[in-house]
């Protein structure tokens, strides 16, 4: 059973998790996670390269097209608004959309978002008609805004990028689901495990986005597969409804006409 | 037109020596850069396909080719 298709800007998408195309050992490991993942939207970038027929530069442009996946363009490495909507821009014309994972970065320790870049490089790319999708923390104030900017998707963070700790402050995660209930709203980075992701998608998130979880397992392929299916089970269980939380037992078999001597304590 | 006398510009973080007033396309195939995904930026601006016969580079130019790369 599939969970239910989802819209993201103007896409309806059956597949709820977002696959990245780094860090995987070798092309072709890449593409078998990809496929395996059943991801209808993958991430990528761009930087200065020359691609000549010497060193086949235009091989994973070819490979990225044979998938007929939706591009997600990022603008990872930026460290201002003004390298980011260059970034961005760059994107748009290299990859003929106007999605971008905006990315700008404040702390290069821990590549934790600047809130205050990434605010001020939405308002301009929104303008210029960019459907952006921004890479943020879990601040509530942070993601009000961005939605009041015109973000109808935001990607908060489950920990930093690449440290496979899960959902660090569920709590927070929790927060904004209840109090944006009409943002579409992704985790991304810190997903370690197929568990981690469960748990985001039962607190109501939309989907996830990860990369180094599929590309730094043993066998990317099986784990891609693995993250599909509990995304999948997250969100038919969210959609299910889960039952409250209770303080005490409650017996799930019958107790009445229960004989005499099986009556204890009161 | 190019003028055949050599000049420096900057082309993917290298000082590189070229004709004058090239035009982008002519200097695209000397680099066998025919085909492919990439988008030519030239001082900041993006030059669109379009503009490849027209623009030039001259001394002290900054050419980049951006091409798509892996990402997460």
């Amino acid at each position: 059973m599939q969970a239910s298709p989802w819209k993201v800007y103007d896409q309806t998408l059956q597949s709820r998790l977002f696959i990245g195309t780094a860090l995987y050992s070798s092309p072709q490991v890449m593409m078998d996670a990809i496929k395996a993942s059943g991801s209808q939207v993958i991430t990528l970038s761009l930087r200065r390269q020359t691609p000549t027929k010497s060193n086949s530069g235009d091989q994973f442009w070819q490979l990225v097209q044979s998938l007929g996946c939706h591009l997600l363009p990022n603008t990872a490495g930026c460290y201002s608004a003004k390298e980011a909507v260059k970034t961005a821009r760059l994107a748009r014309e290299l990859f003929q959309t106007d999605w971008v994972k905006l990315e700008v970065l404040g702390d290069s320790y821990n590549l934790q978002p600047d809130p205050f870049a990434l605010l001020e490089s939405t308002k301009i790319l929104i303008s210029e008609g960019f459907k952006v999708f921004p890479y943020c923390t879990d601040d509530l104030v942070l993601c009000q805004k961005l939605a009041d900017l015109g973000c109808e998707v935001l990607m908060p963070w489950g920990a930093p990028i690449g440290t496979g700790k899960g959902l660090v402050n569920p709590y927070a995660l929790k927060i904004l689901r209840e109090r944006l209930p009409e943002i579409t709203l992704l985790v991304d980075a810190g997903i370690g495990k197929p568990s981690d992701a469960v748990q985001a998608m039962e607190l109501g998130y939309d989907g996830i986005l990860l990369n180094t979880a599929v590309a730094e397992a043993l066998e990317p392929a099986q784990m891609a597969t693995a993250f599909s299916q509990a995304i999948n089970a997250g969100r038919l269980a969210y959609e299910a409804g889960v039952m409250p939380e209770r303080q005490h037992a409650k017996p799930s078999t019958p107790t009445l006409e229960q004989p005499i001597w099986q009556q204890h304590g009161g | 037109m190019s003028s055949n006398v050599t000049t420096m510009i900057n082309f993917n973080g290298d000082e590189l020596a070229v004709e004058n007033g090239i035009s982008i396309e002519l200097f695209l195939a000397k680099q066998e850069i025919i085909d492919g995904r990439f988008v030519v930026v030239l001082n900041d601006e993006i030059v669109p396909k379009s503009a490849y016969k027209q623009a030039t580079v001259s001394n002290g130019d900054v050419l980049e080719i951006m091409s798509p790369i892996t990402g997460g």
